[in-house]
């Protein structure tokens, strides 16, 4: 079996976990939430195709993959459509995590409308005792979660190796490595669980960045992250793993950390011009950019600046140049010295009205250099 | 606001009427004492008269009891019809009711009783004061546009003599203000209100809250915001669970472990105690054996004791008889030696107390008397040589202090002389440069004089050209704005009725583009000509059925038979597209042919560069008007200038008198080459150094003074000196050796004289202190050497007896002895010792117990331990089924959902700051904007003087010009032949012609009705023909209600309606 230069690959997975389908995004507009959602559900399209493309001998997903124990119907449709247009025979195992654990009435349970859609190449995690042989060579262990927090590591509950077993033994739990001062650790898993279960590679779910676990350990516990991210300053995520194993058992799993997300998570704070007009020409219909102004600027060019920004937010009229702009412009302010020069050719009465409001930003800045630059864009497009 | 009808019963000579209105002009006409003026008074009472005001008494009808009855409908807007009922007179019969209806047949009560009144006056806006004030029951209330819309008959003209200054209530003024400022407003001011307003009123209410209407943000922003924080509320209500259930889970594992390591604890001390038990019971054994040999041991120990001390008290009593037998030898040959002492000491006292020695010791004492007085003769002679001596060296000391000073003194008269003489000297120096310095002033002055004369010139030329540049500047403002005002521009409320117009017509002429089309089938062939809509007609010989198309309308002309007309659009439609085409085209073509333009946007581009042209004008009014202050500041009355040309020339003659033959001209020139010196420098230079010279006057002044004062000081003690010198050489004379020789040898002979009566006062002391002393001496050692005596024989008596006392005590202790070695003897103290060793080691050898114990304390531990265990299953069984319990609660995925929720509200702060800015910003531009514009407070008769003058001048064929209007609107004067006039000057006819085109244009503006009763009778026919026009183009926007018993008057020659109402038919009057 090929797939990685130099090594002679005895079985090859993708893993992956933490799609968070159906994860709301309160924050935004309501047209960005939905763009953001889909993007959810589309990455999990992408993931299969490079399953395809790559011959991945099976698919494991470690937990997380719906928000909610109950997800609306949009997206666990959504989902059962990616697995139905695809005949496969090329297993993918479904892992309960904590946002979506296994319980009578969750979108697991048997009787559920996803579950029984399933098509049979689908398999779910939905006893304590999971295994799935892949083949004669390999064989998956597995324990769901099954409710939202627990103080117990499902590792501990994995098959010891047996004698005499020379089987690829991977293991496929959803939990956290790290125990955190004051944080609330949930389905904790030891960070040498992986050995001390004879296992050959754990594949877990829960941190959204990508992680080796212990990069020096023998045997590789990775979390290959969200796909797509789900916030702002998460590190390392829009990856799946893809693991190789060595016919040569004595060697280590190879792991390729394969980028697979669309959107891009950003924050920049803009302090001249010519860095928002950078931005505007660039590419950026795939990014959420939380962009903070923060410059003191002439009239003209205070006008400048909020023509880009809408251009940047788009209008009624004018797609958006970035797919979801989270703008804070309260840090930008009016240089008012140069009103002289816009006043030079108004009559009286509305010079009088920018010495006015030039007077009351001594009081309510924001508010009246505002009201400045709205005088300006009434009068320039009079 | 417009009347729709009124109604009248019993009002004055009127018994019945009954008249309905329309908007536009209304033409009610009948003969004289047919009530006209009645109904005008009715209604004027329906809306200025309260039911129960006094004046309502002169309406009551004299042929009947019914009180006065009127019922007025008007409407103020569009689906807003009022109607008020008024029944005049005091109770029962007066009462007063407001009703309201939307479609004219249906109306609901608003108001009755003395709130009708008010309502009117709210609904009207017309300046009126609030019912019920002071005086307010008597007659009807009065105000401007009382005046102006409602006059009656006998105040035709009286609107030129109101004033807006006049009303007691700010609405009319403020309606006024809101219907003529827009005339007065910058068209790009005005565009920018109305903007900022639309975006106001997307957000705020008209009195300044929020709009919490649909579709406005805050209401957008609240349901955000209220859908978000339910959804944070009920994430926190999860995550509360999950920390409480984890709290519960952390407490009891906790509690678990608390209980654990207490049960540890209580194992741990239980076996210790027991440990502690055993250990103490082997060592109390071992401790009661080593107490019992060390008993023994301590007794045999005591008879060594007392053997040891008993022989240690013998020895000491051996010494003891040893020591007091020596003391005993040693008193007793001190005793010898004293007794010897005292009789050496008792043979010297003997010696001195014989008489010999005192007799020597007298006559030494005598001699030494006798030497002491010889030297005190001696003494006072070298005193008085001593006296004269020091006389001599005085009198000659002063002598040479007394020639010192005269010395002194003279030089300093020599000093003084020289001061005098150098300061007169510069005194003289001071004179010279007084003088030059005042020609040099008077030259700087005479220069300064041309050169200010020279500056007055330039700027007067300068003054000149300004003046010429401003005039031109003038001229070109006046031109510009006479092109501009010669097209009679439209403004922009104008601009955008015909906007308006021309969408309306846009859309009726759309509505019509249906399409018609007409099959025609010849029965016989004929010519045919078409024409489909605007396109150009084309003619056929029709031999078969054709069909004929077009948009909207389409004309058929058959030869020989006729013409056919085929129109598209329903009737309603076509007549409002023939209303609008014959509004537009009145409205349009005399305004493009004035303008020269085809079109409305050519018509609003002329606008523009009207604008701009007008800005021009006032921008180079402005620089005129800054260059006539500026050539007016520069400019010099020919008065000042002849007077610095006499002080010129002045001071020529004055500078030429002081120069003499000198030249003045090269003088000035080395006045002007000196440097930039001004007069008044030099003259305050010129007064500091007369200043010095003065002071310095005063020095001379006062050292000729000082000199003859010395002068005759010095020659008084020139005498004194003399004598004193005189006396000097006397007294040296007298002496006959120099005053130091004398005082020198009196000095030794005095020192020899002091050593000699020393020497003899010490021999006469020695003599009598030696006689005595020795005597005491002698008979002090005596008694000494007595008492020493005694006390060596007490010590020698002492000593035996000490002697004798040790021995005996020496004799006891030895026989102690002998008894306590015996007892001794008999005990084994080694192996007491080697007893209590073995012990000793055995108890070292037991472990030490960690604490001490008893029976209590270990039934008290391992009933600890029996409890704790206890607990620890109970804490156990706790923990499990807390963990149950955070399992099913949430945990971190809800701590995650909860900081999405915060994000969520985070964000909608953010927007509703922004928002708040946002909005706020047009709200305060807003603010701002109107505050502008109230400062910039339009004078109200600016709106109306263009379109009355214009009138008025058209009215009158160019007699009168532009008519003064002041900001509250009262009228003041007219320009007639090129002088203002004052409108008492005019014509009645002529006033009342200016009155009427002044109220229909208020009226025309606020789009109000305006009654004239019998207004024009002074008018001619041409006048009345242009007045009728007049009302006809103002009637497009208001209703004008004539009433007149001339209603040939009003004929509508030009086909323009005109509603004219006989009165005969709708009014009764009442018969005698």
């Amino acid at each position: 079996m090929g797939g990685r230069k130099g090594v002679n690959v005895a079985l090859k997975i993708l893993h992956t976990a933490d799609w968070h389908l159906g994860l709301r995004f309160p924050a935004v507009t309501p047209e960005q939430e939905r763009r953001l959602t889909r993007a959810r559900l589309e990455v999990v399209g992408r993931i299969l195709d490079l399953a395809e493309s790559r011959g991945v001998d099976a698919v494991l997903c470690a937990g997380d993959l719906f928000d909610e124990p109950r997800p609306d119907e949009e997206w666990w449709q959504g989902l059962l459509s990616e697995f139905q247009r695809r005949s496969w025979t090329r297993p993918v195992i479904l892992l309960p995590g904590n946002h979506d654990p296994l319980t009578p009435n969750s979108i697991y349970a048997p009787g559920d409308p996803f579950r029984r859609g399933l098509p049979d190449y689908v398999h779910v995690v939905d006893t304590d005792e999971f295994e799935f042989a892949l083949g004669s060579t390999a064989v998956v262990y597995a324990m769901p979660c099954r409710s939202r927090a627990g103080q117990t590591g499902l590792a501990a509950s994995l098959p010891e190796r047996a004698v005499g077993d020379e089987r690829i033994r991977i293991g496929l739990i959803h939990g956290q490595t790290f125990d955190l001062e004051d944080h609330q650790t949930t389905f904790p898993i030891e960070r040498n669980a992986a050995l001390e279960r004879g296992l050959d590679y754990l594949a877990i779910g829960d941190t959204h960045g990508y992680r080796d676990v212990e990069p020096d350990a023998k045997v590789p516990t990775i979390y290959p992250g969200a796909p797509e991210a789900t916030r702002f300053g998460e590190h390392e995520s829009g990856h799946v793993a893809l693991v190789f194993f060595p016919r040569d058992r004595a060697r280590r799993a190879l792991v390729d950390k394969e980028a697979v997300a669309a959107w891009l998570w950003r924050e920049q704070t803009c302090r001249s011009l010519a860095d928002l007009r950078r931005l505007r020409d660039g590419n950026m219909r795939k990014t959420v950019l939380r962009l903070t102004l923060e410059m003191r600027l002439p009239l003209h060019e205070y006008d400048e600046a909020a023509r880009l920004l809408t251009e940047l937010e788009g209008s009624l009229s004018s797609h958006p140049k970035v797919g979801v702009l989270i703008a804070d412009r309260s840090r930008l302010r009016l240089d008012t010295t140069d009103s002289a020069q816009f006043t030079k050719d108004l009559p009286a009465v509305l010079r009088s009205v920018v010495a006015r409001l030039n007077e009351r930003a001594a009081d309510d800045p924001a508010t009246a250099e505002r009201a400045l630059h709205h005088l300006y864009a009434l009068i320039r497009d009079t | 606001m417009w009347i729709r009808q009124i109604s009248v019963r019993h009002f004055a000579g009127i018994r019945s009427a009954k008249v309905s209105l329309e908007h536009g002009l209304n033409v009610l006409y009948g003969p004289n004492e047919i009530g006209k003026s009645t109904l005008v008074a009715a209604m004027r009472a329906a809306l200025l008269l309260q039911h129960g005001a006094t004046t309502a008494g002169d309406f009551a009808d004299w042929h009947t009891d019914q009180p006065p009855q009127v019922r007025l409908t008007f409407e103020t807007e569009p689906q807003r019809i009022w109607r008020v009922r008024k029944s005049f007179g005091t109770r029962p019969d007066g009462s007063s009711y407001l009703e309201f209806s939307r479609d004219g047949k249906t109306f609901t009560q608003e108001a009755k009783g003395r709130e009708v009144d008010g309502r009117i006056r709210e609904l009207l806006r017309w300046g009126l004061p609030a019912p019920g004030g002071r005086g307010g029951n008597r007659g009807f209330s009065e105000s401007f546009l009382t005046t102006t819309l409602l006059a009656d008959q006998r105040a035709v003209a009286a609107v030129l003599d109101s004033s807006l200054a006049d009303d007691t209530d700010e609405s009319g003024k403020r309606r006024l203000t809101d219907a003529l400022q827009a005339l007065a407003e910058d068209p790009m001011f005005r565009a920018v209100v109305a903007r900022t307003q639309r975006r106001v009123d997307e957000a705020f209410t008209s009195t300044g809250q929020r709009s919490r209407r649909r579709g406005s943000p805050w209401i957008t922003l609240r349901d955000e915001r209220q859908a978000a924080d339910q959804r944070r509320t009920e994430i926190r209500r999860r995550v509360t669970e999950s920390d409480d259930a984890r709290t519960r889970v952390d407490k009891c594992r906790e509690e678990l472990d608390e209980a654990r390591s207490q049960l540890d604890n209580a194992r741990r001390r239980r076996t210790r105690i027991v440990a502690a038990w055993e250990r103490q019971q082997a060592r109390d054994a071992v401790s009661a054996e080593v107490t019992r040999a060390t008993q023994e041991r301590d007794r045999i120990q005591g008879l060594h004791d007392d053997l040891d001390k008993a022989g240690r008290e013998l020895s000491a009593a051996r010494e003891a008889v040893s020591a007091a037998e020596k003391r005993t030898r040693e008193a007793a040959e001190t005793e010898q030696r004293e007794r010897d002492g005292l009789a050496t000491a008792r043979k010297r006292l003997a010696e001195l107390d014989s008489g010999d020695a005192q007799q020597r010791r007298t006559i030494r004492t005598q001699e030494i008397e006798n030497l002491r007085l010889k030297n005190k003769n001696r003494r006072t002679e070298v005193e008085r040589v001593t006296a004269e001596a020091s006389g001599v060296r005085d009198l000659e000391a002063a002598t040479r202090r007394m020639r010192a000073d005269l010395t002194a003194e003279s030089r300093k008269l020599t000093a003084t002389a020289s001061l005098l003489q150098r300061a007169q000297g510069r005194n003289r120096q001071d004179d010279a440069e007084i003088s030059r310095l005042a020609e040099r002033a008077m030259g700087v002055k005479l220069l300064a004089l041309r050169r200010r004369l020279a500056e007055i010139n330039e700027s007067v030329r300068r003054a000149k050209d300004l003046h010429s540049g401003a005039r031109a500047k003038s001229e070109r403002a006046r031109a510009l704005r006479t092109s501009v005002e010669e097209l009679c521009l439209p403004d922009s409320a104008q601009i955008e009725k015909l906007r308006t117009l021309h969408t309306d017509l846009r859309v009726a002429e759309e509505t019509l583009q249906v399409g018609v089309s007409v099959e025609i089938t010849p029965i016989r062939p004929l010519s045919l000509t078409t024409r489909a809509d605007e396109g150009p007609p084309r003619t056929d010989d029709l031999t078969r059925p054709v069909s004929v198309e077009a948009a909207a309308r389409l004309r058929l002309e058959l030869e020989g038979v006729g013409q056919i007309d085929v129109q598209g659009g329903t009737r309603d439609s076509r007549q409002r597209a023939a209303r609008l085409r014959t509004a537009w085209a009145d409205a349009t073509t005399g305004l493009f042919q004035r303008l020269e333009v085809d079109n409305l946007d050519e018509v609003i581009a002329k606008c523009r560069t009207g604008g701009q042209n007008l800005a021009e004008a006032d921008g180079l009014a402005r620089a005129a008007e800054q260059d006539y202050e500026r050539a007016a500041a520069a400019t010099y009355e020919d008065a000042v200038i002849a007077e610095h040309e006499r002080e010129l020339q002045r001071l020529e003659r004055q500078v030429g008198s002081r120069l003499g033959e000198r030249d003045l001209e090269e003088f000035v020139r080395q006045c002007a080459s000196g440097g930039d010196v001004d007069a008044a420098a030099l003259e305050e230079k010129i007064e500091s150094i007369r200043a010095d010279r003065n002071r310095r006057t005063e020095q001379i002044a006062d050292l000729q003074r000082q000199v003859s004062r010395a002068e005759g000081s010095i020659e008084s003690r020139q005498r004194e000196f003399g004598k004193q010198e005189a006396a000097l050489e006397e007294k040296r004379q007298a002496l006959d050796d120099s005053w130091e020789s004398a005082l020198a040898r009196a000095k030794a002979e005095l020192e020899t004289l002091r050593e000699e009566n020393s020497n003899l006062e010490t021999e006469l002391e020695t003599l009598e202190t030696v006689s005595s002393n020795e005597i005491e001496q002698a008979r002090t050692i005596a008694r000494q050497g007595e008492q020493r005596l005694a006390a060596a024989k007490s010590r020698s008596a002492t000593g035996r007896a000490t002697v004798e006392l040790a021995r005996e005590a020496r004799a006891l202790l030895a026989g102690k002895v002998e008894e306590r070695a015996a007892l001794v003897e008999r005990e084994d103290l080694a192996a007491a010792n080697a007893n209590i060793e073995t012990l000793h080691a055995k108890f070292a050898a037991l472990p030490v117990p960690e604490r001490e114990v008893n029976e209590p304390d270990r039934e008290q531990a391992g009933e600890a331990v029996r409890r704790l265990t206890e607990e620890c299953n109970a804490r156990r069984a706790e923990l499990q089924t807390a963990e149950g319990a955070l399992q099913q609660v949430g945990g971190h995925s809800v701590q995650e959902q909860l900081e999405q929720a915060d994000e969520a509200v985070k964000a909608i702060d953010r927007r509703e700051g922004e928002i708040e800015v946002e909005y706020g910003a047009w709200k305060l531009l807003r603010e701002t904007l109107r505050e502008a514009e109230a400062e910039d407070a339009v004078h109200l008769g600016k709106a109306l003087v263009e379109p009355v003058s214009r009138r008025v001048s058209e009215l009158t064929g160019g007699a009168y010009g532009e008519i003064s209007i002041a900001p509250t609107l009262s009228t003041e004067n007219i320009e007639a032949a090129g002088s203002k006039r004052e409108l008492s000057r005019l014509s009645v006819g002529t006033r009342d012609q200016l009155a009427t085109v002044l109220r229909l244009t208020i009226a025309e503006k606020l789009g109000s009705t305006v009654v004239l009763d019998d207004q024009l009778v002074q008018s001619d026919a041409s006048r009345m023909r242009w007045l009728y026009d007049f009302m006809a183009e103002c009637a497009k926007e208001s209703q004008i209600l004539v009433l007149t018993c001339h209603p040939d008057q009003y004929d509508p020659a030009d086909g323009s309606t005109l509603r004219a109402i006989d009165l005969t038919k709708h009014i009764e009057r009442t018969r005698p």
